[in-house]
């Protein structure tokens, strides 16, 4: 078996690698994985399946690592996501690399489907292989949905709140779906735990399965090779794997690995405060990848609205799925399947649009609020780190409210300070900036010279109040 | 592609040595990240200051002349992102006007001790380490050093001690913070 990409070893080195090849056949397989013939040659635009590959494996490893720190519960998973960011060494990084990685793996498996398509690579009895692939992009949809929740921040729980939303609208079943996906009526601890089983054991774990199927059915099938040759001409200029296609996918996983890391580096990965039932005013938007579906929604009121969660959606996704069986014709030049191609560039354009449209309405009628939870979620993550505290100390009660507060704040702010639909929390307040206790002396007398212009001003609070209210403000945590 | 030209070949060394080094360069590039947050704060040493956190034990009256009482305190750990409490034993002695205060962990290995009062000792069941009522190590016993005694005081008439934890096996008594 002569072939280029074994390594030529003489002397020991020849006779221990002799030795082991003989018992485990590394000449076989290396034969078998590496000199698999390109026809036509190799090509940079082959290059996003091994990306995909590249980037399912760094998903992997920062995941993994991710694990040792992160605890999926209602009452820790988001006081463990802070710590990894604010006081693990490079935790930061790891956690930027798994969450620009999940963007990426979203863009990369598009590209990838999109390559195939204008080659027309899935023809030519890759049936399975294709249906393979279409199994392996849901997964990665499934990925990005289920580890959406894990932070238990606002983003996390509200946009966890409207996908399963748009579950328990499927007929008949959708209350039981939607009951099995949160584990009962309320979100909390077990369901974080069931995202996290499913995030971090269960797709991984179908997805090495699909790996493993869609590569040994793309070995089976060969490479398809450039649409605009004969199949004469392109065993004519074959080109094996080795090395010339593994170096152009090395060179283009390194460019994706330079960009991640330089992100992960120069941009925090987006922590918000712990997620919060109570907040009325939260903007709640899905991942930007999603951002089209969630788009689609608002033009299908009341009962209508299955046909833009699942219906339309549902019969694009099955649409992709089965192309193979329902585009048979063998021609692969894309100038020469208009149907496919015009489709192709439809729902492009048509998610493309949604996109925009839904970026326009944000920035029409919702640009403060969106701006206001960028510049929370900012200040949160500067923010010092303040382990949570549940020693015996901790556990003597906290001071009751002064009457004056009662009297006067709790009807907006709630009776603990907790907030209410007309006034934000309280607790936590301290850490704010401009938010000293003579800070909060004066702004009770007069709101708008510190920036609370929505709040009445308080004349009628007497200013030993004003000082017995600010200091058990400050005593909230 | 049995006959490689020249230029093929070099062409090919060059994609083949360059597709390797891309990979030891991104696996290296991640390695140190990746180790460094494994260890995590591991390695750090507690930032305690220098102000001694004295526990209180109770009031001198309750001890028993000569005989070791096992004495619970309770004391504020960080452990990752919570702060918690929890609960160790102390072993007091009282002789006289001055008191022995011993921490219960093993020297040995870190299970703790009890006192075993048939045998005047204190008794370690984990490999059979004795001690005697003074902390001392008694012959044959697995511990290379005697109990560890814990600092301590009398403030208002009560016994206090400032908890800490030492170093094992070692034949003289090393903080371990
Ligand atoms: S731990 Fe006590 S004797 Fe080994």
């Amino acid at each position: 078996m002569a072939s280029p990409a074994i390594p030529q070893f003489n002397g020991t080195l020849g006779k221990i690698y002799d030795w082991v090849d003989e018992r485990a056949g590394i000449s076989e397989i290396m034969h078998e994985l590496l000199d698999e013939p390109i026809p036509g040659g190799t090509k940079y635009a082959y290059a996003f399946g091994s990306a995909l590959l590249f980037i399912f494996a760094l998903q992997s490893i920062t995941g993994v690592f991710l694990a040792m720190y992160y605890v999926p519960s209602a009452e820790d998973a988001h006081k463990s996501v802070e710590y990894i960011m604010k006081e693990v060494p490079f935790g930061a990084f790891m956690r930027g690399m798994h969450h620009y990685g999940s963007s990426a793996m979203v863009i990369m498996v598009v590209l990838h489907i999109l390559q195939i398509v204008i080659w027309g690579a899935y023809k030519q009895k890759r049936e399975l292989l294709w249906l393979v692939g279409a199994g392996l992009f849901q997964l990665v949809l499934a990925f990005s949905l289920s580890g959406y929740l894990l932070p238990w921040d606002m983003k996390a729980y509200y946009g966890t709140v409207v996908t399963v939303g748009i579950a328990s609208e499927v007929p008949i079943l959708g209350d039981l779906i939607k009951r099995i996906i949160i584990g009962g009526t309320e979100m909390g601890t077990i369901t974080i735990s069931r995202f996290f089983m499913v995030h971090v054991f269960l797709l991984p774990a179908l997805t090495a399965g699909g790996i493993a199927a869609h590569l040994y059915l793309f070995r089976k099938a060969l490479p398809a090779g450039p649409f605009n040759m004969t199949e004469q001409e392109a065993m004519f200029k074959v080109e094996p794997f080795w090395p010339g296609q593994v170096f152009k996918d090395a060179v283009f996983s390194l460019v994706v690995f330079a960009i991640l890391a330089y992100m992960s580096w120069s941009t925090l990965a987006p922590l918000e405060p712990k997620a919060d039932p109570s907040q009325t005013q939260y903007v709640a938007r899905p991942e930007w990848y999603f951002l089209f579906l969630f788009q689609l929604l608002k033009y299908f009121p009341g009962s209508t609205a299955i046909i833009g969660s699942l219906v339309i959606p549902g019969i694009v996704m099955a649409v992709i799925t089965f192309l193979p069986f329902l585009d048979r014709n063998p021609e692969r030049h894309p100038l020469k399947r208009p149907f496919v191609m015009l489709g192709t560039v439809a729902l492009l354009a048509a998610i493309g649009t949604l996109h925009l449209l839904a970026k326009r309405d944000d920035a029409q009628n919702f640009a403060a609020q969106i701006k206001a939870q960028e510049e929370e979620g900012a200040r949160f993550l500067k923010e010092p780190f303040e382990p949570k505290d549940t020693s015996r100390k901790a556990l003597v009660a906290a001071a009751p409210a002064p009457e004056a507060f009662v009297k006067n704040c709790a009807v907006c702010h709630g009776e603990n300070g907790e907030g209410g639909p007309a006034g934000p929390k309280l607790v936590g307040i301290a850490k704010k900036e401009n938010r000293s206790k003579e800070d909060i002396v004066g702004l009770i007398e007069n709101p708008s010279a510190y920036g609370a212009s929505k709040m009445p001003p308080m004349p009628q609070v007497s200013a030993t109040d004003r000082v017995a209210i600010a200091d058990w403000v400050h005593s909230l945590k | 592609m049995s006959e490689l030209s020249e230029v093929d070949k070099t062409k090919r060394l060059f994609m083949g040595l360059g597709s390797i080094a891309i990979g030891a360069g991104i696996g290296g590039a991640l390695a140190y990240p990746i180790f460094q947050f494994a260890v995590g704060n591991a390695l750090k040493t507690s930032e305690g200051g220098d102000d001694k956190n004295w526990i209180e034990l109770g009031s001198l009256s309750e001890f028993e002349e000569g005989k070791p009482t096992a004495k619970k305190i309770t004391i504020e750990i960080r452990d990752g992102w919570v702060k918690s409490s929890s609960d160790e034993t102390i072993w007091v002695v009282k002789k006289g006007d001055t008191f022995l205060t011993f921490t219960a962990t093993c020297p040995h290995l870190g299970c703790k001790v009890n006192w075993v009062p048939e045998r005047s000792e204190y008794f370690c069941p984990c490999h059979n380490s004795a001690f005697e009522v003074t902390g001392e190590r008694k012959p044959g016993a697995a511990s290379a050093r005697g109990l560890d005694s814990l600092e301590h005081r009398v403030a208002n008439g009560k016994l206090e001690v400032v908890f800490q934890k030492f170093k094992n096996l070692l034949p003289t008594k090393e903080v371990f913070s």
